[in-house]
């Protein structure tokens, strides 16, 4: 009588499931049917606090081009670069990249000089992707352009940038009645830019 | 009460005596540490492998899944092997951002999405790995490494996040 009580307690317990968990390393057994396994493991992704600048690339205003008219009918006279290093025609591409969901991003510019002692740094000017171009005889150009200078000059800012975010830039050289001639090989002044978060 | 002992007694050792015995075994926990890496990538979405895995596979874990029969007169004839995930990384890191496939697979170039090949991705809801015929005597084992790559978006906040992976092992 004892033993048929303890089959029939054996019998339901047999028969439901049961489940056995485990982790890494452990060697989990069970027996089928009836028992199911589970194992786990734990999978962790470290994501960086990152900000990023991608720039390029160089560009030229060669006012002896033969598509260039020079010297312009009025003064100060604007121009498109002639020569680009990336896919903006009329400038560079410039990227930032910030996945910091706190800090707030700093995209700066500087230039490095004067061309020369006659074509001043602020002869050069900048501005957002689109911009219309500034109309001959006119002093500043107006609309979103501003000129370089050696100091910082911040361009743009922002939170998170959900990816790599286009900043564009446009430029146009401005030159004057007194811009003497640069040798063939032209005048050169550096460009910088800056991205910081804080 | 005597048939009633002797049904019992037949029964309890059928089950007793004619069982499978099912086994499973995972070796590590794995890790994605983006700060070994180049992060931001240059296009997203972008794939990585994983920086810290098992040592028999770098590129995920090392799963094992065996069988015995015990006994004779089985009625169990197949074992399953299932995964699942238990939620998301955090509130822009998605689950479905952690893939896998069969050890061996290559990793998907950057700027394809889905990555292709079979790679599947992660879900709450378990889904077949493993489809394994039992028969045979004996104890059956089979090896089953599992790559991983996770799928980095432009959106991905930054920071520590983990979830648990589940596999499953039944037989019916």
């Amino acid at each position: 009588m004892k033993l048929v009580w303890i089959l029939l307690l054996m019998v339901p317990a047999l028969m439901l499931a049961t489940i056995i968990q485990g982790g890494p390393g452990d060697r989990i057994m069970g027996f089928a049917p009836g028992d199911t396994l589970v194992d786990t493991l734990v999978v962790t992704v470290r994501v960086p606090a990152r900000i990023g600048l991608f720039v390029d690339g160089n560009t030229e205003f060669d006012l002896g081009s033969a598509a260039v008219t020079f010297p312009p009918i009025l003064f100060p006279g604007y121009y498109d670069p002639t020569l680009v290093g990336g896919t903006n025609s009329d400038g560079v591409n410039v990227q930032v990249f910030s996945n910091s969901q706190t800090m707030t991003w700093h995209l700066q510019a500087s230039g490095s000089g004067d061309f020369s002692a006659t074509i001043g740094l602020d002869q050069l000017y900048y501005a957002p992707d689109g911009e219309a171009n500034p109309v001959d005889g006119t002093d500043p150009p107006g609309g979103n352009w501003a000129s370089f200078t050696t100091s910082y000059v911040e361009i743009a800012n922002g939170t998170n940038t959900n990816g790599w975010q286009d900043e564009d830039q446009d430029y146009v050289f401005q030159a004057e009645v007194d811009d003497a001639p640069t040798p063939a090989i032209g005048e050169t002044v550096t460009i910088f830019y800056r991205v910081y978060a804080q | 009460m005597g048939k009633s002992t002797i049904m019992l007694i037949i029964l309890s050792a059928s089950l007793v005596l004619a069982r499978t015995r099912i086994v499973i075994i995972i070796d590590t926990n794995v890790e994605f540490d983006l700060y070994q890496t180049i992060y931001p990538p240059i296009e997203f979405p972008s794939y990585y492998s994983p920086t810290q895995a098992s040592a028999f596979n770098p590129n995920g874990i090392s799963l094992t899944v065996g069988y015995q029969r015990i006994g004779s007169g089985h009625d169990v004839s197949d074992v399953y092997v299932a995964t699942r995930g238990s939620g998301d990384f955090s509130s822009s890191i998605t689950l479905d951002q952690l893939y896998f496939a069969p050890r061996g697979e290559p990793l998907p170039p950057t700027g394809v999405d889905p990555p292709g090949g079979n790679w599947r991705a992660f879900s709450i809801l378990y889904q077949e790995i493993e489809h394994l015929e039992v028969n045979g005597a004996g104890f059956k084992k089979f090896e089953r490494p599992q790559d991983y790559i996770f799928k980095a978006e432009a959106d991905d906040e930054s920071g520590d996040h983990s979830i648990t992976l589940y596999y499953r092992v039944f037989a019916l």
